[in-house]
């Protein structure tokens, strides 16, 4: 009979953990670019406390390359364009509503806010010169009869409109506004983008972060990120999302919005159609400018397509955006893997021609910080440097806007058993990012306390609302972050209450000059 | 470097902890099978001691999961071994079925309530209307989908005359308790089991030991390593937001899906194997490397067996199986199917998976029969139309795994849509070198899996001949692989520009 190994099974796994408290003395390693870990079997009760590894700060500079002083030139050829003699219009409308009567332009009437997250993480303004643009921000937004722009850039944490739908749909509600904002006029993600539907087809897209842009179109990017050409018949339709409940109150009619910019560049004379709701055309004949124009078509949209008929070379279509007669107009402009190299790569006599035809932003919130951060890299002041060049170009594109920069988000990573805790070099980061605003004279907010001061993101994982990467929430964290957000805006909103000018009637009016004569 | 002790944490360790079950690839585990396995090398020829102290060991194991739902398992098996003892006195036509009944009844009962009471009452308020019925907090035991099927499958048997009843109460709770294949199976049928329980002494051969080694190792591997990993870097994320990814990502998001469900599922169960091995006990073999298959039928037979072979004997066969005409036949194995995927979880996509295999099969079914020559097996086949029904068969799997894994029918339609208009190969180059680790794995994963049977021989063979020493050490880089596996850094989410 064969021997029998019914006590080898012991003895083999004795041998094993022997073996592997052996290797639980073998320090943490790196190999190539690989880390190993120590396999500590114990890890629940015996710890090893392992020296932490720093790194420097590896950052290609030549990404950040950019001239202010030539970005300074070409924003004033920008801001002289509408104003040469031979100058094509640029704003081109179509009003298929009445033009409302103006609104006297008086503090809005507001119950005092209701915190949505009980721990408040505030905005903190280091604009010490006393004409603060961010103050200025809440003062326009608590007025009637005027539009409020903000643009939010960033990254893949806010693409699709994660946390600016929600930042948008508070802010609506509360200071009015509608519509959806900045909506690309092709792009490869609208699927994934919950708060506007778009089918579109016959463009080709470039991505501004892509290297396949063609030379001569490298030039001509908009804060988007995204520039899409047309063949002959290209086509984008917009509509509602079905979810109407992620968007501004849509009006009685089912309508989404009363306003939409259609922007683009014809570099030659061109023919394009624009269809509302699906039953009222025109044709608009476009002549050829090196200038951005908008088409601005003002009714109760539920559905726009814009179409090229003709002349589609030379044609750069940006998007379109989304808006009420008056309120708060939120743009996203996100670019994945982007850390702000892609604002300095914009064209900034666009960005400022666009900001003119559009009325100007008055807030724009730089979003940027998770494709820098890195676990074992604890000192960021060369990114803050750079950010301090993406403030300053913020700055000149867009004179009338106050700048706010959003701190990093929370993040956590595995630590040598395999849990998860929170990545410490975030504060790191959001170090550099505060003190790059804090010598710009410009506002910062914590992106990584609102997240923390709701649990932090292991408890947004744990909740559904973070992806598992423990990096990126998804739209019901990003709703949290923007509840944050809006908390932060209204009690700063509650401290600068508009100043109206009271306008005092005249002491000699019409009336009184006829009564004089009279006499 | 400072050493740090902390043994506060040591007695929550062992209590119940819904949020930490007790899993083979668990490193509390490995210390808990050492001291179990100390005493059990002593009881091998004490029958009695030897089964109630496996019972204890077993039954702790499931209250380490499911806490004091191990009574339920005690309850299910006395209640189906006292059934059997009456059914086996019952002379036939004298209520013998409904004793039958009687078991299947409270079985299902317990399936249904644990499993399925919110499925139902969703569907209830789907359509009388939302709040017609509450949705219930009920915990499920973990396992029970098994364990219910296992002891189903001993009453079925009793009934039917193929197994004489147990007379030991002992021995029942031993068949549903024993713990390799307490919570993930495979469904070891009661006559295959039940004449190993008593064996005097208990024998380990080398073979047993060796292949016990292999198969346990292996399984480690495939759950810990290559299943773990490529979902949590890889495959989980495309499946949260298909849209955010280009349709090239998803398409190998469902690639990884279909390696990583075979992974999970097929470690488990071949350490489950293993382990019942190093205690003396022959497991039927659950999984055949199922993308082998040239059909979808040889799918069903290499592709969870247990599970399979349970369904066709125990579900198709008393549904009245081929026996009844071509149109029952079809009827048949898509009820059969349909009722297997609910097996897999109580939502309606689990149901139009099982639906889709179900109507493969039939489909199938009718080919073979309209076509007498087509074989059904990729055995039978020539090379050309072998490598053409794998890529089809895999294909038709893959489809049917994305019901199984997205968990809403937007995001099936999401995914396809992808696939169809948005797939932007280009990116494959970024994607790879992106993710680097989870392709690697992936590659070796399908490679391993396409291995032919005279390889997997030739391993098993060598891990047979290997002394204790290469066992321990093989064993210590495993563990050693799955503990840096554990402890890597999760892939952020790259989001390639397309």
């Amino acid at each position: 009979m064969s021997q029998d190994y019914s006590r080898q099974g012991f003895k083999a796994v004795a041998w094993l953990i022997v073996v592997l408290l052996g290797v639980s003395f073998i320090p943490p390693q790196t190999v190539g670019n690989v880390t190993l870990r120590r396999a500590n079997i114990l890890s629940d009760i015996v710890t090893f406390d392992d020296p932490e590894k720093e790194v420097m700060e590896i950052l290609d500079e030549r990404d950040y390359e950019i001239d202010l002083a030539q970005v300074a030139l070409r924003v004033a050829e920008a801001k002289a364009v509408n104003t040469l003699p031979d100058s094509v219009p640029t704003t081109i409308e179509w009003n298929l509503m009445p033009l409302p009567d103006s609104i006297p332009t008086t503090e809005m009437e507001l119950t005092p806010p209701t915190r949505m997250i009980p721990i408040a993480t505030p905005i903190e303004d280091f604009d010490e010169t006393g004409y603060s643009r961010v103050e200025a921000f809440y003062r326009k937004l608590q007025t009637n009869g005027l539009t409020t722009r903000i643009a939010v850039l960033g990254d893949s944490f806010i693409e699709g409109d994660i946390m600016t739908a929600e930042l948008r749909e508070q802010l609506q509600q509360r200071y009015g506004g509608q519509g959806a904002g900045f909506a690309p006029m092709d792009y490869p993600l609208s699927g994934f983008r919950q708060t506007i539907r778009a089918t579109s087809n016959g463009w080709t897209t470039y991505n501004i972060l892509q290297n396949k842009t063609p030379a001569w179109l490298k030039e001509d990017y908009f804060i988007s990120g995204w520039m899409s050409i047309p063949s002959t018949g290209a086509s984008t339709r917009w509509e509602a999302p079905l979810r109407t409940g992620l968007l501004s109150t849509p009006g009685a009619t089912g309508d989404f919005c009363e306003r939409v910019r259609i922007l683009f560049i014809s570099r030659s004379n061109s023919r394009v159609e624009v269809t509302v709701n699906d039953a009222t055309k025109r044709t608009f004949e476009i002549q050829g400018s090196d200038e951005v124009r908008q088409i601005v078509v003002r009714a109760p949209i539920r559905s726009l397509t814009f179409r090229v008929a003709g002349g589609a070379n030379g044609f750069i279509g940006y998007g379109a955006i989304f808006e009420g007669e008056t309120g708060v107009v939120v743009d996203n402009y996100a670019v994945r893997s982007d850390n702000g190299r892609a604002l300095l790569r914009t064209n900034p006599s666009i960005d400022a021609q666009i900001d003119a035809l559009i009325g100007g932003y008055d807030l724009i919130v730089l979003q940027y910080g998770l494709n820098i951060l890195q676990a074992d890299l604890y000192s960021y002041t060369r990114y803050g440097s750079q950010l301090e060049k993406m403030i300053a170009y913020a700055r000149q594109c867009f004179p009338r806007a106050g700048i706010v920069v959003m701190g990093v988000s929370d993040r956590s990573v595995k630590s040598s058993n395999g849990q998860f805790e929170p990545m410490r070099s975030a504060t790191a980061l959001l170090k550099a990012q505060r003190g790059a605003a804090e010598r710009m004279g410009a506002a910062f907010w914590s992106t990584f306390d609102a997240i923390r001061s709701q649990g932090g993101i292991s408890q947004f994982v744990r909740n559904g609302w973070a992806g598992k990467d423990y990096t990126h929430v998804n739209f019901a964290g990003g709703r949290r972050v923007a509840w944050s957000l809006f908390d932060a805006v209204n009690d700063a909103a509650e401290q600068h209450k508009p100043i109206i000018w009271i306008r005092h009637d005249p002491v000699i009016t019409p009336e009184t000059e006829q009564e004089f004569k009279w006499k | 470097m400072e050493i740090g002790l902390s043994l506060e944490n040591l007695g929550s360790m062992f209590a119940y902890d819904a949020s930490q079950p007790l899993i083979f690839n668990s490193g509390l585990f490995l210390f808990l099978f050492a001291a179990f396995l100390f005493f059990y090398g002593f009881l091998r020829r004490a029958t009695m001691a030897r089964i109630v102290y496996v019972i204890l060991f077993s039954l702790y194991f499931y209250y380490k999961s499911s806490g004091l739902y191990f009574l339920l398992l005690i309850f299910a098996a006395t209640s189906d071994f006292c059934i059997a003892r009456v059914m086996s006195r019952t002379p036939k036509g004298c209520g013998r079925g409904w004793l039958m009944f009687l078991s299947v009844a409270v079985n299902l009962g317990m399936l249904g309530y644990f499993k399925y009471t919110n499925f139902f009452v969703g569907i209830a308020n789907d359509l009388v209307g939302d709040g017609f019925l509450e949705f219930k907090n009920i915990f499920l035991p973990v396992g029970i989908s098994f364990f219910v099927f296992q002891s189903m499958s001993y009453t079925i048997d009793v009934y039917r005359g193929t197994l004489k009843p147990l007379t030991n109460w002992l021995d029942y709770l031993f068949y549903l308790s024993f713990f390799p294949q307490l919570v993930a199976g495979p469904i070891v049928r009661a006559r295959d089991f039940i004449p190993q329980i008593r064996q005097n002494p208990i024998r380990v051969t080398r073979t047993m030991f060796g292949m016990g080694v292999f198969l346990i190792l292996c399984g480690l591997f495939k759950k810990a390593v290559i299943s773990d990993y490529i979902s949590a870097n890889f495959v989980d994320r495309i499946f949260d937001d298909p849209t955010l990814y280009s349709g090239f990502e998803c398409l190998m998001g469902v690639y990884g899906y279909a390696l990583q469900i075979y992974c999970d599922f097929s470690g488990y169960s071949d350490m489950a194997i293993g382990i019942a091995l190093l205690l003396g006990f022959r497991f039927p073999r659950n999984f055949d490397a199922p993308y082998k298959s040239a059909t979808i039928t040889e799918f069903w037979r290499r592709w969870h067996i247990s599970l399979s072979s349970w369904l066709r004997d125990y579900l198709y066969i008393s549904l009245g199986g081929n026996r009844k005409g071509k149109i029952r036949t079809y009827v048949n194995l898509l009820l059969t199917m349909l009722l297997g995927g609910l097996w897999h979880g109580a939502a309606l996509r689990f149901v139009l998976w099982g639906g889709l295999h179900g109507v493969a099969l039939a489909l199938h079914k009718m080919w073979m029969s309209a076509f007498p020559k087509a074989k059904m097996l990729g055995s039978e086949m020539k090379w050309g139309w072998r490598i053409v029904g794998v890529v089809f068969t895999f294909h038709v799997v893959c489809f049917g795994w994305l019901f199984f894994r997205a968990d809403t029918m937007q995001k099936v339609g999401d995914v396809l849509r992808q696939i169809a208009t948005n797939f932007n190969p280009q990116i494959a180059p970024q994607l790879v070198s992106g993710y680097a680790g989870v392709f690697l794995l992936m590659g070796i994963g399908y490679l391993l899996h396409l291995v032919p049977r005279r390889g997997d021989r030739f391993a098993e063979r060598t891990a047979v001949a290997m002394p204790l020493a290469a066992h321990v050490l093989l064993a210590a880089a495993m563990v050693w692989l799955v503990m840096q596996v554990k402890s890597a850094d999760i892939q952020p989410f790259i989001y390639f520009q397309f």
